[in-house]
């Protein structure tokens, strides 16, 4: 951030901006010069494929085997495999579509909310982030595209000219959300996409042969001029600008398939904000369980530091609070309405039969994420990764008490069912993390998982007076080599 | 030593004019305090003269006026610890502001005493003893099953650590950072950072349900999960607008010119553009499903709001709440122009307290069209459930019809008046802009990119 102003009042108590004892902790850690972030990231697009994705890979294929062969079955016999019932007719598929997209909030919110809110640390974690979130939409619409029992005919869903005399269902928002998800879904690729341009370029430069002719495709004529980075700034600033309310439209749009409704339990004005702020926090409990485990097999430890993981942990400690608050607040407005309806859907979710969900959902959600109200859990690997993961199931079930335990009571007892999934909603959910980590794992290996060109802007060394001062000669200089052990990348290893 | 009172009230830190840096006070003219003060006490005079006409009228516009400045309040507490927690350079310049405004909380209090003496009877229908009275003519089962909420002592009871809380979370974030300009020490920044972490969540609680309390049991029937999110997006809103616009009296008479800069202002326009967005995202939410599932219990709120005339200040909002303002705040431009931009401002207060007067008023009309077409029914005639049976049937005098009266803007300029008047009593004792806090000099060299 560049700056013009003249303003120094020496009177000030600190008139030379923040003192270092409240400076925060580099962003980048370990000293590295822009040559060592350019060989950490590309490097391993380079590099011999290590023998963990390998064998990370074969077990997301095999997933991604179940996930075929449940498909298939579910294609041939349709949505009576589930285990689908009277009163319960939105089953674990509308559960999974809507635990999936909120997990797909993420990436957007790393990438757009907290770049307009000039979060720098996002730079580190964004790009892993986009593409996951890019992967968990491709997931979640795996269900309402198969749900609709006969997916050849999905096209009925767009506004399409037709012979037919078809119009598709606008008062419905399950049509809404068709055009909020692909929208989103759209956004969120060009985004991503765009953010890769520079990194993919700078591979190319890297590259030779082959891989040269297909980075250079890919990176579409870059060559960071400084008209490119112009255009490339005001794209990036555009897309975010658009892609801000989509964060929040997609899954407020998903909280109104039930809140339109008049079934107890669905019917509450809070679920908008609530679901966004529920899909945040499902969020990046994903990133955080992937990034954990990509920082170390990867050697990121430097750009992903425990700073960043520490800030995320805040993230989910907020959101999760919100959403822990939200449970309460409709269960008190449930209380409050005086309708007999309302009252007996929020006690039968915490006492009926799907009680053992319900206290699930509350101790992952709202319970556990208040251990990071301390600094010594915050920053513990083991203690987040653990949250992360309950975060994720008490999301799920979040969802799974929403969906069954209010469809499952209907008004009239002789319409009451409990519900019980079959092995193959099991295959399909299951088989959908074989989706997810194939192409996770197939981005790990090809793209740059960090934003070369946008962490390098919030090192000290983009500041354009950094060479002014002693930085110039000693300090930048030391790094350059030190990290040749700080980094275990060695950078003979990379091929060229 | 200061008067016990005028530190409970007015303003609990001592007085530091004579140790802080000159060129970061207010002049000693006693205009700036005294002439919002005055017109403040002598709207709300006039407002009294209201309330031998129509007391209900009266406490009506008294609450609205009141909550103007409570929701103001509310906001600026939230901009400090939001700020602090997040660990914000940009705001520090414009600090001061909200954290005097913040230190309102107790004579806010003080003015919302005559409402919990005189006027809940007349503001809150569930305070009716006979709606209690099993087998009575007006017994209500619905409030009833709601008593062990809704009651006056338990009402009173909230009420109280509702203030008690901000009171005290706007003392600290106030006095922790005042003191600094004289005992210039980082140990504040942090404490005011661990004072937040706590503070939000405990005064999200506290805004959501004194919305509830003071705004949505004005209609005991009625409920919605979403209205504190309301209410809370709309106090934002107002108090960026008031902390812009006295940033800007400020700049006329020469003072912080050089240290608030065009840049702070672009960004509180953003923040504004991005609230509005908000507001209405919360409100078509609320709108919208309540529309939707056209459920009687809730949908007669609603109703009240597009009948006997209140659909135009329906309509205000809609227009002046957001696209109005959706469209003028969008270019750069309107952010750094300074008299657009208070202007925009202005715009902004102004629809806040149309929001409050939308939310609040209709309920007497109301109440009078529900007992109407109540006697309608016994008369025989087929009530319709829902929206149109309901409007079909409100057929209330004309007295009741919406329209705005002398005394609602009386009573909201007296108490925005003396709102204002303590705050600049207060900002003359002490410096305008926390010099000395450690973020001071990245919050003035700030820029957008």
């Amino acid at each position: 951030m560049a700056t013009t102003s003249t303003y120094h009042d020496t009177s000030l108590a600190y008139p030379d901006g923040v003192p270092k004892t409240l400076a925060d902790a580099p962003l980048v850690a370990g000293n590295l010069s822009f040559h060592d972030v350019t060989e950490l990231v590309a490097g391993h697009t380079e590099k011999k494929t290590p023998l963990f994705w390998f064998f990370g890979f074969s077990v997301a294929l095999f997933l991604m085997g179940i996930f075929g062969l449940s498909i298939s079955y579910l294609v041939w016999n349709g949505t009576g495999t589930w285990g689908v019932n009277n009163p319960v007719g939105w089953g674990w598929a509308i559960v999974n579509f809507v635990w999936w997209v909120g997990i797909g909030h993420a990436g957007t919110l790393i990438s757009a909310i907290l770049f307009l809110f000039r979060q720098r640390w996002r730079t580190s974690i964004n790009r892993a982030a986009e593409a996951m979130t890019l992967f968990a939409v491709a997931c979640a619409l795996v269900f309402p595209t198969f749900h609709t029992g006969r997916p050849w005919l999905d096209y009925w869903m767009l506004p399409v000219p037709n012979q037919m005399a078809m119009w598709p269902q606008f008062k419905s928002p399950l049509m809404w959300d068709v055009f909020a998800v692909s929208i989103y879904g759209t956004v969120s690729l060009l985004f991503w996409y765009t953010g890769l341009i520079p990194d993919l370029a700078t591979i190319r430069d890297r590259a030779t042969g082959l891989r040269q002719k297909i980075y250079g495709i890919l990176s579409m004529g870059w060559t960071g001029s400084n008209r490119h980075w112009r255009h490339y700034e005001r794209a990036y600033l555009i897309l975010a600008g658009l892609a801000t309310p989509l964060v929040l439209s997609v899954h407020s749009v998903v909280s109104f398939d039930f809140a339109v409704s008049i079934v107890p339990g669905w019917h509450t004005t809070i679920f908008p904000p609530y679901f966004v702020a529920g899909a945040i926090f499902s969020g990046f409990a994903m990133v955080l369980t992937l990034l954990i485990v990509a920082r170390k097999a990867y050697n990121l430890e430097n750009l992903i530091t425990l700073d960043h993981l520490e800030k995320m942990n805040i993230i989910i400690l907020v959101t999760g609070t919100i959403v822990g608050f939200a449970y309460i607040t409709e269960f008190f407005m449930a209380w409050y309405s005086g309708v007999a309806y309302e009252q007996y859907a929020f006690r039968n979710r915490m006492f009926g039969d799907y009680a053992w969900a319900y206290w699930i959902m509350m101790s992952c959600n709202l319970i556990f994420p208040q251990l990071f109200w301390f600094k010594k859990f915050r920053r513990s690997i083991g203690v987040m990764f653990f949250i992360s993961i309950t975060t994720n199931i008490g999301m799920w079930f979040e969802r799974f008490v929403i969906v069954v335990s209010s469809l499952h009571r209907d008004y009239l007892p002789s319409s009451w069912d409990y519900f019980s999934p079959t092995i193959w909603d099991a295959g399909l959910y299951i088989g959908t993390f074989g989706l997810f980590f194939t192409l996770f794992f197939l981005f790990l290996r090809f793209f740059p998982m960090v934003a070369i060109a946008e962490i390098k802007g919030v090192m000290p060394q983009a500041n354009p007076h950094f060479y002014d001062h002693a930085h110039g000669d000693g300090a930048a200089g030391d790094a350059s080599e030190a990290t040749v052990e700080a980094v275990p990348a060695k950078s003979d290893e990379v091929g060229r | 030593m200061a008067n016990p009172l005028t530190r409970l009230f007015l303003d609990p830190v001592d007085s530091d004019r004579d140790q802080v840096a000159r060129k970061f006070q207010l002049s000693g003219d006693y205009r700036w305090w005294a002439v919002p003060l005055g017109i403040g006490i002598a709207c709300l005079a006039l407002s009294l003269v209201g309330l031998g006409g129509d007391s209900q009228r009266f406490w009506y516009a008294y609450l609205v006026g009141w909550m103007f400045c409570v929701s103001i309040a509310v906001g600026a507490l939230f901009f400090v610890m939001i700020h602090h927690i997040v660990k914000a350079h940009w705001n520090v310049t414009i600090r001061r502001i909200p954290e005097m405004l913040v230190a309102n909380f107790p004579l806010l209090f003080l003015l919302g005493i005559p409402i919990l003496l005189f006027g809940m009877h007349d503001l809150f229908h569930w305070t009716h003893a006979d709606l209690y009275e099993v087998g009575g003519d007006h017994y209500d089962p619905i409030l009833a099953g709601k008593q062990g909420f809704l009651n006056l002592p338990f009402f009173i009871v909230r009420v109280v650590l509702y203030f008690a809380l901000w009171s005290y979370l706007g003392f600290r974030v106030y006095k922790l950072s005042v003191q600094q300009d004289t005992e210039p020490t980082e140990e504040n920044t942090r404490k005011l950072r661990k004072l937040s972490a706590w503070g939000i969540p405990l005064c999200a609680v506290a805004t959501s349900f004194a919305s509830y309390d003071l705004l949505m049991s004005l209609d005991p029937h009625w409920f919605s999960t979403i209205f504190g999110v309301y209410f809370f997006a709309g106090s934002w809103l107002s108090s960026l607008a008031v902390l812009a616009l006295i940033a800007m009296a400020f700049r006329r008479s020469g003072l912080l010119g050089n240290e608030i800069t065009t840049e702070h202002y672009q960004d509180i326009g953003k923040y504004m553009f991005g609230f509005v967005v908000f507001w209405t995202y919360i409100a078509f939410s609320q709108y919208m499903l309540i529309w939707y599932g056209n459920l009687p219990e809730e949908i007669q709120w609603y109703a009240d709001r597009f009948s006997n005339g209140w659909e135009t200040f329906t309509w205000i909002l809609v227009i002046g709440h957001f696209i109005i303002p959706f469209f003028l705040l969008l270019p750069k431009i309107s952010k750094r122009v300074l008299p657009f931009f208070a202007l925009m401002c202005v715009w902004i207060l102004v629809m806040q307290w149309v929001d409050l007067f939308w939310l609040a008023m209709p309920t007497i009309v109301g109440e009078a069209a529900h007992t109407a077409s109540a006697h309608a029914a016994e008369a025989g005639h087929a009530v319709a459930a829902g929206f149109d049976g309901v409007v079909g049937l409100a057929d209330v005098s004309s007295s009741q019809q919406a329209g705005l009266r002398l005394v609602d803007f009386t009573a909201w300029f007296g108490m925005f008046g003396i709102f204002l008047g303590a705050t600049f009593w207060r900002a003359g004792r002490h410096s305008l802009t926390p010099y000395n806090d450690p973020y001071f000099a990245d919050a003035v060299r700030f820029e957008n990119v």
